[in-house]
């Protein structure tokens, strides 16, 4: 291929890559999930009844879920109750699954590395989830920071999930970063930036899920559990977390699972 | 009589008469505070340098889920006291890791098999263990539960862990031998001088009776979200762990 060729097809690539084109709703992510070896297998994990799982959560403020729902759950909390209890049958066949937490305020790509053996290494985890917004990096390094905890968790023998941070004024560029990082690494992706754009049109940014600018509140984080549930697919029945009203949403806007109401045979 | 007995009579009828009026919460942190794992736990909690790794492991109870209606169990409150409120800014402890491998119809005979996963894996910190429900329900073998929680405390010492039993609070089912394990409970701590947070005697005194206050049950056994409030409220009172202006522990007053 000449220099020219070469210049033309990595600009088209650019192209293909811009943030109009990414998923952007719930049902073309869960669909883009769908494509993955890494979905497969996490559906496999989770309808083997008999073998608990671990999953772990590592992420910044948002994801530690202190002070700014005023007491109520975060989406990690939601999750457990979710899979511990109401997945699929609603009988906590998943009951033995057991949810850690390791995210801290104030977290960021950087800092991870330092304590990877903490907050990961320490653990059989067999699904983790990263919430790592980008606050001091220039795009390109964040984005390599991100990859980098993707090949060490596949390392550890874990699926990972990449989330797309809420909206907010200051992570915009990152959310292009966090989609752009899980194509190129063929990882699962919850991408809640384009969900609450989804159900609230504008940039997303609903101030009655938020705490601050930053920081979703209650509802936020039960809107956060809403995206995760949807966009991997994850089959229940009669959902009460999900059925949890959400303050400006029509009952069922965002409480109905995309995913199919009927357990498997 | 020498004015020196004098005063030391004097002082110890009234510190007889200040335990007479202190309540279940007072009476069982200062029997926490004798026990060198008091001031171990304290030591480690008060060491914001090293992270720690708290577990919980138990039945239904300590697992949480649908009896809250999807509000908060009290290991998600502790959760927010520990890595958030304890300390002298917030988040002076948001590296610790709460782990909650308890598991709904749990017993501590059932637990034992599968002891490796849920606790054996871990390199815990402190293990609040709160088994008894279950047990006086489906063993009814007293003595075994006592053997039973005997080996999981022995368990946690051999990880390095501080034990923490719990007798598990009032319920509404008027089971009779439900006050034999609340004392099985406290018998093995005692034995074991081991740190005990005791539910039961605080809704005791609550309730004024041996049956739960009907408002902080979901069911005849299971506590509602308000129950799961109480239960952290205990918690911090009885182990002498309260943030200042802890939101947490702020809520519906006892």
């Amino acid at each position: 291929m000449g220099r020219r060729s070469h210049i033309v097809l990595s600009a088209l690539l650019s192209a293909a890559l811009c943030a109009g084109c990414w998923a952007k709703t719930a049902d073309e992510i869960l669909l883009r999930n769908k494509k993955l070896p890494d979905y497969a297998a996490l559906h496999k994990k989770l309808d083997d009844y008999k073998k608990s799982m671990i999953w772990i959560f590592v992420g910044n403020s948002v994801t530690q879920g202190a002070m700014h729902t005023y007491g109520q759950r975060s989406y990690e909390e939601h999750m457990a109750e979710i899979i511990r209890w109401e997945y699929k049958r609603g009988v906590g066949d998943r009951m033995g699954d057991l949810f850690i937490n390791t995210a801290e305020s104030g977290e960021e790509t950087n800092r991870f590395f330092k304590k990877e053996e903490w907050q990961l290494g320490q653990f059989k985890a067999d699904i983790v989830f990263v919430y790592l917004g980008n606050k001091v990096n220039p795009e390109k390094k964040y984005q390599e920071h991100l990859a980098n905890i993707v090949e060490h968790i596949r390392k550890h023998g874990a699926i990972p999930v990449l989330e797309v941070p809420c909206p907010s004024p200051t992570q915009r560029k990152a959310c292009d970063s966090v989609r752009l990082v899980a194509d190129q690494q063929k990882c699962l992706l919850v991408d809640h930036q384009a969900y609450w754009q989804e159900l609230c049109g504008g940039n997303g940014d609903k101030p009655e899920w938020k705490s601050n600018v930053w920081h979703p509140n209650g509802t936020g984080h039960l809107v956060m559990a809403h995206a995760i549930v949807k966009e991997l697919g994850i089959e229940l029945q009669g959902s009460r977390v999900l059925a949890l009203p959400i303050a400006g949403m029509e009952p069922g806007q965002a409480g109905k699972p995309h995913t199919s109401p009927s357990p498997k045979k | 009589m020498s004015m020196k007995t004098i005063i030391t009579a004097v002082c110890a009828a009234l510190a007889l008469c200040g335990a007479c009026r202190a309540d279940s919460l007072t009476d069982m942190n200062a029997r926490n505070a004798k026990l060198p794992d008091y001031k171990a736990l304290h030591n480690k909690i008060d060491n914001f340098s090293k992270p720690m790794m708290w577990l919980f492991v138990g039945d239904s109870i300590t697992h949480g889920c649908m009896h809250t209606h999807t509000e908060r169990n009290f290991v998600e409150h502790w959760m927010e006291i520990v890595k958030w409120e304890y300390g002298p800014k917030p988040g002076t402890r948001k590296d610790d890791i709460i782990v909650n491998t308890g598991v709904s119809g749990e017993t501590a005979t059932g637990f034992l098999p599968n002891a490796k996963w849920r606790l054996g894996q871990f390199k815990p910190d402190v293990v609040f263990i709160k088994f008894g429900i279950n047990d006086a329900n489906k063993v009814k073998d007293i003595e075994k539960f006592k053997k039973d929680l005997t080996s999981i405390v022995g368990m946690v010492r051999k990880a390095k862990a501080i034990p923490v039993l719990q007798v598990p609070m009032l319920t509404t089912d008027n089971q009779a031998n439900r006050p034999d394990y609340a004392e099985a409970v406290r018998a093995v701590a005692d034995k074991e001088k081991c740190l005990l947070v005791d539910h039961a005697a605080h809704w005791k005194e609550a309730s004024g009776s041996d049956t739960a206050k009907a408002e902080w049950m979901n069911n005849t056994l299971h506590p509602n979200a308000l129950g799961h409030r109480i239960m952290v409220y205990t918690i911090a009172k009885e182990l002498g762990i309260e943030p200042k202006n802890s939101p947490t522990l702020k809520l519906p007053t006892p």
